[in-house]
């Protein structure tokens, strides 16, 4: 029992911090899980051939942001992101680089949704491609195409956040 | 024909090479091909420095506790997981573990692609210095001390127990199956951030019984065995840590104490015996 309380506890982690870099906003991520654990434990009652439970969490947590963000659509559960409090959880002040973190931070933010989350379960999670496409319920090309896009944009926006910088200073 | 004439080297293909996604042949096509298009080597690196930043801006968000009503729902889960698996048949993982090929670790020896749940993975790629096996340079084989430090503690970690590494400072935290299901990999993560993955693979049948070393970038790997497992150890800690880690596991998992530290000997390490 110890053992699986253990590796849910390592599960509902990595969950936590995907949702947050995906969410940027720990309010938020911390209702995703918690949701998510909610469905988990319903489904596991019937559901008795779950192999991989990390992957089986992430694809509900997937559904779950999906009506999250479509009950925001409609307008319900709409949280104002508070900026500073996400910047001092993924750039602490007394961090060395804070300046190159932020600008990171913000270009992953800019970032479309279906882009970020193919970017963060790749080089993030560590998640292969397969798996990827599985969670997402999307063809390996188009992991692969949105991953390429992905990395792209990041690497504009963070030039464009550099030189915006660079012209302020000016 | 040569592979640098007829492969297409694609944006994509040196991504998937980056994320560790191409078999290997078409890998070792691809590092043959870099060796001669420092501006390819240069985008890899590339991707290799986009992964290691995200991992540091995320990475450290695995160390926030989280609330009290997220652990509950989780122990719940945890309980309910065990009730279920009390019903199904309980040791179909370790049978599942006990299928694993040495097809999936033959690929470790010949050359390893460090895997997605590697995070210094994007650190050898951003070298620009893809593991050639072949290359003195950056291969050799040396003999494997035995461990003499003792018996090891099976760790209640998660979905398969891996050894326990605390002693070394490296603390567990995950297993999952690696190489399609031929290896299970073992991640393990130290206060400074650094992780090793080991790699464990059921033998069937024997392999030349030498500990294979090999660095890829900043990390090294070893690959060795015993009589009854492959395994195949990666990290960026350096090879003398690597090793004395190697000798603690090396026997496979056994229910014991844990070791009382690193014994770190590289005297040793030459004239120790190879395990078998």
């Amino acid at each position: 029992m110890e053992q699986i309380r253990r590796e849910m506890e390592t599960h509902i982690r990595a969950l936590r911090r995907y949702a947050i870099a995906l969410t940027h906003d720990v309010a938020d991520a911390d209702d995703m899980v918690q949701e998510t654990l909610r469905r988990a434990l319903d489904y596991v009652a019937t559901d008795d051939d779950i192999d991989d439970w990390r992957a089986y969490l992430f694809k509900i947590l997937h559904n779950v942001r999906n009506d999250h963000y479509l009950r925001r659509a409609r307008g319900f559960a709409a949280v104002p992101l508070d900026q500073a409090d996400i910047d001092s959880i993924l750039c602490p002040p007394n961090q060395e680089l804070r300046h190159e973190c932020l600008q990171l931070a913000r270009a992953v933010e800019m970032l479309s949704e279906e882009h970020r989350e193919v970017l963060l379960l790749v080089a993030l999670e560590g998640r292969s491609y397969r798996e990827v496409a599985a969670l997402l319920d999307l063809p390996i090309g188009t992991v692969m195409s949105r991953l390429s896009r992905a990395r792209d944009t990041l690497r504009k926006y963070v030039a464009v956040g550099l030189d915006d910088e660079r012209k302020d200073s000016g | 024909m040569s592979a640098r004439i007829v492969l297409r080297i694609s944006d994509r293909l040196l991504q998937a090479y980056a994320d560790g996604e191409l078999p290997s042949a078409q890998r070792r096509s691809l590092e043959q091909a870099l060796l001669d298009r420092p501006e390819l080597a240069a985008k890899v690196a590339a991707y290799g420095d986009e992964t290691v930043a995200l991992q540091r801006l995320y990475g450290h968000l695995i160390e926030l506790p989280p609330s009290h009503k997220v652990r509950r729902l989780g122990h719940r889960l945890a309980a309910q997981v065990h009730r279920r698996q009390g019903i199904r048949r309980p040791m179909r993982r370790h049978r599942a573990a006990g299928m694993v090929a040495l097809a999936g670790l033959l690929a470790i020896g010949l050359g390893l692609s460090i895997p997605g749940a590697y995070p210094t993975r994007s650190g050898a790629i951003a070298t620009g210095s893809p593991a050639r096996p072949a290359d003195p340079a950056n291969h050799r084989e040396i003999s494997l001390t035995a461990s003499s430090a003792g018996p090891r503690t099976i760790v209640p970690g998660a979905g398969f127990p891996g050894p326990d590494l605390s002693s070394f400072g490296f603390e567990f935290i995950g297993a999952e199956p690696a190489y399609g299901g031929n290896a299970i990999q073992f991640s393990y993560r130290d206060r400074a951030g650094s992780v090793i993955g080991l790699y464990m693979s059921g033998l069937e049948s024997s392999l030349p019984g030498r500990l294979a070393f090999t660095r890829d970038g900043p990390a090294s790997v070893l690959v060795w065995r015993d009589s009854t497992v492959l395994y195949g150890l990666v990290g960026d800690v350096g090879p003398d840590l690597l090793r004395a880690i190697s000798r603690w596991v090396s026997r496979g998992s056994v229910n014991a104490a844990p070791p009382p530290g690193p014994t770190n000997d590289p005297v040793a390490d030459k004239a120790g015996r190879e395990e078998t």
